[in-house]
C-alpha cells in the first residue's frame, strides 16, 4: 500500500475484534499463576553494581512451571520505601540491567519472558519463530506464558520489603511497549505505565501495513500455511493489545513515530483509542521511526513517571 | 591520532587469525528454509565453520533471477539474536539483493558448545589478546566474507559489510574483497579514555586489570585498520569525534552524524546504498514511502 493510498495513521481503524470470552480467558490464567508459588531466587553480582547502585540476578516460576530470569537494580542509599519500575524488553532486545532507573531513586526489574536468553532453558522457538510459536491455538501461544511471565514481575516486586506497593510502574518500548499495555490490563497494581511505540496492538492489521520483520514472521507463516489464517487470526485477538484497552484504568502514555517502519503508528492510535483509562495521552512525532521519537519524548516520559510515582 | 596504541604485534596478531582461517575449511551446509522464501527470494539456512573450529550460522536469500547479485554481508552484531533480514528493512530488498545475516560464535543458532551471555560476553576472555572472544568474533565476519566469495550468485563489485559498529572496517580491513562498508566506529574506538560499560563494570572489579584489557581492546580498535580498509564507506558519527578515523581509512568515505531518528538515519542510509550499487531508487518500508 503507497503513501497516496493509506489513510492518515490516526484516523486508520483496526481489523481486531475482541472475543466474547476474552476477560474469562485472561482471568483464568491470572488465577492460574496465583496458585504458582514465585520461589524467587535472588543473588547479588557484584560485577554488575556500582557505587550507588545495587544489581541483583533473579529468577523467579512462572506458568507452565518455566524458570525466568531477570534484573534487579535498587539504590544503594535509600530511606524508607521505594517506588518501583518495571522495563519491559523489547523483542529482539537482551534485558538489559536497570541501572538508570535506579540511579534515578526507583526500584527496577528488567524482565527475561520465556525464550530470552537466561529464560529459554525450558521454552526456546527462537528468533524469528517465537511471535508465531503454536500461533493457531490460544492455550499454547508463545504469548499466554510470556504476558503472564512479565506480570508476575509485580508479584516480585510486591514481596520486595523495600518497594511501596502503591508506586509501581511499568514501562518500555516496540515490545516492551506492548507488554507494558498488556500488564497495565493485567494487575491493577500499577499506577502508570510508559508504552513507546507498541508491538502486539494490531497484529493483524500490521501484516497488512508493513512487510518488515518481526510481523512478516506473521507473513511468512501465511504464505507457507494460508489455510490457518482464520485459526491465526481467532488466536491473536487473545493477545492483541487493542484488546487489552478497556482493562486499563492507570494513568498512561503512548508514544509513536509517525514513520515506523516496525510497529504501524496506525496500530499505535488503534490501541490508544480502547484504553479506558481518563488519564491517557498519546505523543505523535512526525519525522520519526520505531525510535518514537525518544530524543524528544524522554524527559516527558520520565516526568510523567515521576509525577504519578515518585512525587506521590 | 588514536588515544590507545598500536600493540606491536598487531600485524602478526591477525595474520596469524586470517592463517587459522586459511587452514580451516568452511565446510558449508546449506539447507532450504521455505518459510523465509517468497515469490521473489529463496532463503536457507547456512552452517559453516569458523576458527576453533566452531560451527558459525547465517540465513542466505538469494533473489530469483539471473545473478549475479549485489550482496549485502550483515554480520554478527553484540546482541543475542540474528534475524534473516534488520528489523524495520524492506523485506522486497530481498529480492534484489543477496543477504547473509550470521551469527558469530555464542549467538543463538551458533550458541554450542559456547553459549554467550548478554550482558556479559563483551569481557569474556578480555585479560589477553589471545583468548579474547573477540578474536573469534572477528573471524566469524571474515569467515562469512569467505563463504560469500564461494557463492557464484554473489557480484563481487558489490559486496557491502553493514552493521552500525566497528566490525565492518575490521573485516574490510582484512578482506579486501569488500567493496563497501556502513559501520560506525564501534565500541573499541578509543578506549583509552573511555571503555564500553561492560568493560568498565570488569574493571571496577578488577582495577589491577586496567591496562591489559586495555591492551586487549587495542587490538580491536578500528583505527589500526583504517590504513587498510579502501572499501568505499558510509560511517556514522559525530564527525569531531571520528575525523581521527576518517583521516586513517584508505577509501572514500562519507560521514553522517545521527539525527536521532531511525527514519532519517535509516532513509540516508538506503539511498546512500542504493546510489553507491547504481540505483536509482531505494527499496523502502511502506512507513518510509
Amino acid at each position: 500500500m503507497s503513501q497516496t493510498e493509506r489513510v492518515p495513521p490516526d484516523q486508520y481503524g483496526t481489523v481486531v475484534t475482541r472475543p466474547a470470552d476474552f476477560d474469562a480467558f485472561w482471568d483464568d490464567l491470572l488465577a492460574q499463576a496465583a496458585e504458582i508459588p514465585l520461589n524467587a531466587a535472588v543473588e547479588l553480582v557484584p560485577l554488575r553494581c556500582t557505587p550507588d547502585v545495587e544489581v541483583y540476578d533473579v529468577h523467579y516460576d512462572s506458568l507452565d512451571g518455566v524458570r525466568i530470569a531477570g534484573w534487579y537494580a535498587v539504590p544503594r542509599e535509600r530511606s524508607g520505601k521505594l517506588p518501583a519500575i518495571v522495563q519491559m524488553p523489547g523483542y529482539l532486545q537482551d534485558p538489559p540491567i536497570p541501572r538508570a532507573w535506579a540511579q534515578k531513586g526507583y526500584a527496577a526489574f528488567a524482565a527475561a519472558p520465556r525464550g530470552k536468553i537466561r529464560s529459554n532453558q525450558q521454552f526456546n522457538p527462537g528468533y524469528p519463530g517465537l511471535l508465531t510459536h503454536n500461533m493457531v491455538d490460544r492455550n499454547t501461544y508463545t504469548y499466554r506464558g510470556f504476558y503472564i511471565d512479565a506480570a508476575r514481575t509485580i508479584d516480585f516486586l510486591l514481596a520486595r520489603d523495600e518497594v511501596d506497593n502503591e508506586r509501581i510502574g511499568v514501562t518500555g518500548s516496540s515490545q516492551g511497549g506492548g507488554l507494558a499495555i498488556s500488564t497495565a490490563a493485567l494487575r491493577p497494581e500499577i499506577r502508570a505505565a510508559a508504552s513507546g511505540c507498541p508491538y502486539l496492538c494490531g497484529y493483524m492489521d500490521s501484516i497488512e501495513l508493513t512487510h518488515t520483520y518481526p510481523y512478516q514472521e506473521i507473513s511468512d507463516y501465511l504464505r507457507l500455511y494460508p489455510e490457518r489464517r482464520e485459526a491465526v487470526r481467532d488466536t491473536l485477538a487473545y493477545f492483541d493489545g487493542i484488546n487489552f484497552g478497556p482493562r486499563i484504568t492507570c494513568p498512561i502514555m503512548i508514544y509513536i513515530g509517525l514513520q515506523d517502519n516496525v510497529c504501524p503508528p496506525e496500530t499505535g492510535y488503534a490501541a490508544f483509542r480502547t484504553i479506558a483509562s481518563e488519564d491517557k495521552q498519546i505523543y505523535p512525532y512526525d519525522g520519526h521511526g520505531h525510535d518514537a521519537g525518544s530524543v524528544h519524548h524522554r524527559p516527558i516520559l520520565e516526568d510523567f513517571l515521576k509525577t504519578h510515582l515518585q512525587d506521590r | 591520532m588514536s588515544n590507545t596504541s598500536r600493540p606491536e604485534d598487531f600485524d602478526r596478531y591477525w595474520q596469524q587469525v586470517c592463517g587459522e582461517l586459511e587452514a580451516t575449511p568452511i565446510a558449508p551446509e546449506e539447507e532450504h528454509l521455505p518459510i523465509r522464501s517468497t515469490e521473489f527470494c529463496e532463503c536457507y539456512t547456512v552452517r559453516f565453520t569458523g576458527i576453533g573450529p566452531y560451527r558459525l550460522f547465517g540465513y542466505l536469500s538469494i533473489p530469483h533471477g539471473d545473478g549475479p547479485f549485489p550482496t549485502l554481508l550483515l554480520g554478527p552484531a553484540y546482541r543475542s539474536v540474528v534475524d534473516p533480514l534488520p528489523q524495520g528493512d524492506a523485506n522486497e530488498k530481498r529480492g534484489r539483493f543477496l543477504v547473509f545475516s550470521t551469527a558469530g560464535r555464542g549467538q543463538r543458532n551458533a550458541d554450542k558448545p559456547y553459549a554467550g551471555v548478554f550482558p556479559g560476553m563483551m569481557t569474556e576472555g578480555i585479560d589477553s589478546p589471545e583468548t579474547s572472544i573477540f578474536r573469534g568474533f572477528v573471524a566469524d565476519w571474515l569467515r562469512a566474507v569467505d563463504y560469500l566469495l564461494t557463492r557464484p550468485e554473489v557480484d563481487r563489485s558489490r559486496l557491502a559489510a553493514i552493521k552500525q559498529e566497528g566490525m565492518p572496517l575490521l573485516t574490510a580491513a582484512l578482506r579486501p574483497e569488500v567493496t563497501h562498508v556502513v559501520a560506525s566506529p564501534g565500541s573499541f574506538y578509543n578506549t583509552g579514555d573511555q571503555v564500553p560499560g561492560e568493560v568498565e563494570d570488569y574493571l571496577r572489579l578488577y582495577p589491577e586489570k586496567e591496562a591489559q584489557v586495555k591492551r586487549t581492546l587495542s587490538y580491536f580498535d578500528p583505527f589500526f585498520f583504517a590504513p587498510n580498509v579502501r572499501a568505499r564507506t558510509l560511517l556514522s558519527g559525530n564527525p569531531e569525534a571520528v575525523a581521527p578515523l576518517v583521516e586513517a581509512l584508505a577509501g572514500e568515505t562519507d560521514v553522517r552524524q545521527s539525527e536521532s531518528s531511525s527514519y532519517k538515519d535509516g532513509m540516508f542510509q538506503e539511498r546512500w546504498l542504493a546510489d553507491q550499487f547504481g540505483f536509482e531508487d531505494a527499496i523502502l518500508p511502506e512507513h518510509w514511502q
